[in-house]
């Protein structure tokens, strides 16, 4: 048992039992488990007020938990703060660096408060200038960064003294389409280097990109899996299917007991089942002698109708 | 060290990057010291005067004349009958005084006679004086009469009526100008003022911002925060406290007795404590707003008024006196007059200087301490 123990405690760097926080009008955080993998990017998705802020300032030791454990590298991080600050970097979902002082100045206090040796100060700050593509900007002060640059900095500060564990909360609200990838490319090649990612966002895009995505609804977790995984199983797979005449082929469809739902695209049917390839084979064959089938094939479920689907089903929940 | 060092320099850029906290924090104590030091006077002259003369006589214009050499009474008015009220009441005159028809004939016939005087009790500080220096130049007068009159009846009188005067010779402050006594209080006043606001500010700005929390989850104990953040605001302090002392003895002309180390010596420990006590509040409030009037209304009233800066402790109520113990700009005050006025060292101020240390001590504990509970 006691064996069993410590390999799961390597695996999971981050983990949670039962964690509550309560703020005094409200229960924030309500009973959330989960388990972060070494390595991994872990995406905590959900909309405005589900409890990502809240989940997040509480893993990263700014929040006291109401009650509840969580555990980083099996250490309490209430108990054991002091152990676990140093190791784990925040990034915040606002701008929090100093606007008043340069890039480098901010830089330069993060590497002092974190105690980064003063010999590796200036090979550092060039590296990490260089990584957030910031090197051109130096003695800029803060404020006057784009929303882009400001995040791609904040980043840049909270790496400077090499965390193992980064919290990131809501890093890409309000950037633009083109630093939002720029900025994801850079998680991913943090994740390469073997740092461990827990992101919140609201973006289904994002969530695709993480290797575990955990939904959290009104401080719960409703659910938490692969990508791949939650589509799968939350909204089946898509047939898009093209047949003539289409309000003929609309109606046997929404008929058959295989199919979950339909919908109608121009001149495509978004047919959603729970299997594609077999349901492929069965629509050939219950709609060849009615109408004609000029294309039947699988298309790939995005995240977003994932997300809506488990949308539905929660409130449906709540109305029973 | 290098954590403290590293907030400290941070915290300095802040300062000198912002031209109007800059200014604020060092001119504006020089305003409030302009300002107080001129319209703060304890000091009582040229009080107007009107008076009333009925009996337009050879004695009554000698008396009005004492009024007007004594240089306390500047005489307004000399209406040709007693309709004081209105001026009485529209402030034009502080005083009214009327000399009754016959005022002569009485003196020359060796008979009591009466002058009155009408006196504005609205400020009674004023009104005390103003009764005290007509009584003196009345009192003075009617002794000069006195010897006057026996002179005509052949008795000679080689001394003063009044054969015994107090010789009162006043130490520390003897020409007792009030901006002696002010301006080293004003000095008090303003470094508690202006450094708890100012430091309340500042962090409560880093919790608005969230830029405290960056510091908070590092690895740096929250005394170290503390001291890294009081470090450059008694820096500031310190310059605010030479430019105050260069304007009150250079242009207020208030004299320096003491040691000048010493009095910056007691300043550092004063505003230790004071910006403590900033923190103690920024500690408990999240917003910029609650922070700086928190840190204005426990610095400013009770150094005002509880600190013995105008009023003197000792004629407080007994409960007020046992609260102003707990008020530091109390104890810098005995310090800060002592240095300036007496000229006395360590050696008589120690009590003082001790009752400001653990003040300080005392609010930078607690400050840490409430830090550290926000956010452990």
């Amino acid at each position: 048992m006691g064996g069993y123990r410590y390999l799961v405690m390597i695996r999971h760097v981050i983990e949670t039992e039962n964690l509550i926080v309560d703020f005094p009008s409200v229960r924030a955080v309500d009973g959330v488990n989960i388990r972060v993998k070494e390595g991994e990017i872990f995406g905590l998705v959900g909309q405005d007020g589900a409890g990502k802020t809240t989940t997040i300032r509480v893993l990263s030791t700014i929040l006291k938990p109401t009650s509840g454990e969580v555990r980083l590298w099996g250490k309490d991080i209430v108990r054991e703060a002091r152990a676990v600050r140093g190791r784990i970097g925040y990034m915040s979902q606002r701008f929090n660096l100093y606007g008043d002082l340069t890039v480098e100045e901010n830089l330069r206090f993060f590497a002092d408060i974190y105690g980064l040796p003063e010999a590796e100060h200036a090979k550092r700050m060039k590296e990490l200038l260089h990584f957030a593509r910031l090197e051109a900007f130096t003695d800029r002060q803060a404020e006057f960064l784009s929303g882009g640059m400001k995040q791609k900095l904040a980043l840049a500060c909270t790496l400077i003294y090499e965390p193992e564990i980064l919290f990131l909360d809501e890093p890409t609200t309000g950037v633009d389409p083109v630093s939002r990838r720029e900025f994801w490319a850079i998680l991913s090649e943090l994740r390469s280097r073997g740092i461990t990612l827990l992101v919140s966002t609201p973006y289904m895009d994002e969530a695709e990109r993480c290797s575990t995505v955990a939904f959290i609804d009104n401080g719960k977790i409703s659910m938490c899996d692969s990508p791949q995984s939650i589509k799968t199983s939350l909204s089946g797979e898509i047939v898009e299917l093209i047949a003539k005449p289409q309000r003929e082929a609309r109606r046997i469809v929404r008929g058959l007991g295989y199919v979950r739902d339909v919908e109608v695209y121009g001149e495509r049917l978004l047919v959603t089942v729970d299997a594609a390839s077999e349901a492929i084979e069965r629509l050939r064959c219950d709609l060849s002698d009615k109408v004609e089938v000029i294309s039947a094939i699988p298309k790939a479920q995005t995240m977003e109708s994932a997300f809506i689907e488990m949308m539905k089903r929660s409130r449906q929940r709540v109305q029973e | 060290m290098r954590l403290i060092k590293a907030i400290t320099r941070k915290e300095f850029i802040h300062i000198l990057r912002d031209p109007r906290t800059l200014g604020i924090t060092l001119f504006l104590p020089l305003f409030q010291l302009l300002m107080f030091g001129y319209a703060l006077s304890l000091d009582i002259n040229h009080i107007p005067v009107a008076i009333y003369d009925s009996d337009r006589s050879a004695t009554s214009r000698r008396l009005i004349e004492n009024f007007s050499s004594s240089g306390y009474f500047d005489i307004t008015a000399r209406p040709s009958k007693a309709d004081f009220a209105e001026r009485l009441d529209a402030g034009m005159i502080k005083v009214a005084i009327i000399i009754p028809k016959g005022f002569e004939d009485s003196i020359l016939s060796d008979k009591n006679t009466k002058v009155q005087a009408l006196v504005d009790g609205s400020d009674p500080n004023l009104a005390r004086v103003a009764t005290g220096y007509s009584s003196a130049i009345i009192g003075r007068f009617s002794a000069k009469v006195t010897a006057d009159s026996l002179y005509k009846k052949g008795v000679a009188i080689t001394r003063d009526l009044s054969p015994i005067e107090i010789r009162a010779r006043v130490w520390y402050n003897p020409e007792l100008r009030s901006v002696n006594f002010i301006v080293p209080g004003l000095m008090a006043l303003i470094m508690m003022t202006v450094t708890t606001i100012s430091i309340s500010v500042a962090l409560v700005r880093e919790k608005e911002r969230g830029t405290l929390e960056n510091i908070i989850i590092s690895p740096v104990k929250s005394w170290e925060i503390i001291l890294g953040k009081i470090i450059p605001y008694v820096v500031i302090a310190f310059f605010e406290a030479v430019l105050i002392t260069a304007v009150g003895t250079l242009w207020f002309k208030v004299p320096m007795n003491g040691s000048l180390l010493l009095l910056f010596f007691s300043l550092i420990i004063y505003v230790a404590g004071t910006l403590g006590l900033g923190l103690v509040i920024s500690a408990a409030t999240d917003s910029q707003q609650v922070a700086s009037f928190g840190a204005f209304m426990t610095t400013f009233l009770p150094a005002f008024l509880l600190s013995g800066f105008v009023f003197p402790i000792k004629s407080m109520p007994l409960v007020l006196q046992y609260i102003t113990y707990l008020v530091p700009a109390r104890y810098f005050l005995v310090v800060i007059r002592g240095i300036f006025l007496k000229g006395v060292g360590i050696s008589v101020l120690w009590p003082n200087l001790m009752a400001l240390a653990l003040f300080a001590t005392l609010m930078i504990i607690i400050a840490s301490v409430r830090l550290r509970r926000a956010f452990a």
